[in-house]
C-alpha cells in the first residue's frame, strides 16, 4: 500500500493525529539532531494549540 | 562546475536569454531611491508612466495588509505615508511575481503549494528580522517570497527532468536539493542566483536566493540569506505550503547565533504566523 501523501495531504490541516504523524515524518532525517528535537517540540506544542482552539 | 552541470546550464542559458529583463521602472525608481536629492514627485512621475503598476500599487496601499484607516487616493500620498523605499519594495514585488507568473505551468510542480511555501517563508522572515531587531524587515519579506524562483524556472524550462526531481524526492525521502542534484545536476538555488543576477535583482535578494541552503558558504555573512535559511526551515516545519518535498533540511545552528536568536523567540513568531500569513495573502492576491 502507498502510504505516500499527497499534495493535498502535505498543505491541507486535518486531526491532530495526522499533523503529529506529518511532522514527524518531516524530521524523520534529523533524530540525532539536538536543535531539530527542540524545534520539533516547538511545533508540535504549535499544533496541539491550535488543534484545541478548533475544539 | 561538473561537465553534467554545464550541459544542463547550457541547455537553459537560451531559455534565460529568452526572459524579459525586469521593466526599466524597477532600475528607475532604484535609482531615485538612492539618490538623496530626489523628490516624491519624480518618483511619481515615473510609476505613474505605469497604468498597470499605478493601479495596483493603490490596490495595495488600501489594502487589509496595511490597514490604513483613510483611503490613499494619489501616488503622491502612498509616496508620502509609506516612504520611498516601502514603494521601491511594492514595485519590485508586482514585478518580479509577474516574471514568475509568466513561467507558471511547469509540470509537476504544485504551484499553489509553492506559493503558499513562498509566502510563508516571506511572512516568517519578516517576523524573523522584526524579533531580531534586524533592519529593512519589508525586503526579508520579499526575500523569503522570492527565494524558490528557481524551482519555478526549473519547472518552466526542464520540466520532464523536473518531474523526476520531485518524484524522486518523494519516493526516496530526499529534501530537493539532493533531488534536483541527482536529476540535473543543479539545484533551484543556483538556478535561482542565475536568474536574480539576469534580473539584476539588489545584492541582498540574490544572495539570500542563491544561498538560503548554506548561509554559512558565503565568504562575507549574509543577513538575508541567514533569515530566509531559517525563515525556510521554519516554514517547512510548520507544514505551510508544498515545497516539493517532505522532508526538512537541517537548521544550521550558526543561523541563529548570527542573528541572535535562541529557538524560545521563534514561539511568539509561530504563534502570530497564522494571523500575519493571512494578511500577506491579501497582498499577493492585489501584486
Amino acid at each position: 500500500m502507498n502510504n505516500k501523501p499527497t499534495q493535498i495531504d502535505m498543505n491541507e490541516s486535518q486531526g491532530l493525529e495526522q499533523d503529529l504523524a506529518r511532522l514527524e515524518m518531516r524530521f524523520l532525517h534529523h533524530a540525532e539532531d539536538k536543535l531539530m528535537q527542540e524545534l520539533k517540540a516547538l511545533i508540535r506544542r504549535y499544533l496541539e494549540r491550535k488543534h484545541e482552539k478548533r475544539v | 562546475m561538473t561537465t553534467r552541470q554545464e550541459k544542463t546550464f547550457e541547455r537553459l542559458l537560451p531559455r534565460f536569454r529568452s526572459l524579459p529583463s525586469l521593466p526599466s521602472t524597477v532600475t528607475e525608481v532604484l535609482n531615485i531611491l538612492n539618490d538623496p536629492r530626489s523628490s516624491a514627485a519624480e518618483l511619481c512621475a515615473v510609476i505613474g508612466r505605469d497604468q498597470s503598476l499605478t493601479t495596483r500599487l493603490l490596490g495595495v496601499v488600501n489594502s487589509a495588509y496595511y490597514g490604513f484607516p483613510r483611503r490613499i487616493v494619489s501616488l503622491n500620498q502612498a509616496v508620502t505615508i509609506l516612504g520611498y523605499r516601502s514603494i521601491y519594495n511594492i514595485v519590485l514585488a508586482t514585478k518580479v511575481l509577474g516574471q514568475m507568473k509568466k513561467m507558471k505551468g511547469g509540470s509537476g510542480l504544485d504551484w499553489d503549494g509553492l506559493w503558499l511555501h513562498a509566502l510563508s517563508c516571506g511572512v516568517l522572515a519578516q517576523s524573523l528580522g522584526e524579533t531580531a531587531h534586524l533592519a529593512g524587515a519589508e525586503e526579508l519579506f520579499l526575500a523569503g517570497l522570492m527565494h524558490d524562483i528557481g524551482k519555478v524556472a526549473l519547472a518552466a524550462f526542464l520540466s520532464e527532468e523536473y518531474v523526476l526531481a520531485i518524484e524522486l524526492a518523494q519516493t526516496q525521502a530526499m529534501v530537493m536539493e539532493q533531488a534536483e542534484l541527482s536529476a540535473l545536476s543543479l539545484t533551484h538555488a543556483q538556478v535561482g542566483l542565475w536568474l536574480a543576477e539576469h534580473w539584476n535583482l539588489p545584492p541582498s535578494l540574490t544572495k539570500a536566493i542563491g544561498y538560503h541552503h548554506a548561509p554559512q558558504s558565503l565568504d562575507e555573512a549574509c543577513i538575508s540569506a541567514t533569515v530566509v535559511h531559517v525563515a525556510d526551515v521554519l516554514a517547512r516545519s510548520l507544514g505551510s505550503g508544498n515545497p516539493g518535498d517532505a522532508h526538512l533540511p537541517r537548521l544550521e545552528p550558526e543561523a541563529l547565533n548570527m542573528l541572535g536568536l535562541r529557538l524560545e523567540l521563534m514561539e511568539e513568531i509561530i504563534l502570530g504566523f497564522d494571523e500575519r500569513l493571512d494578511n500577506a495573502r491579501i497582498f499577493l492576491e492585489i501584486v
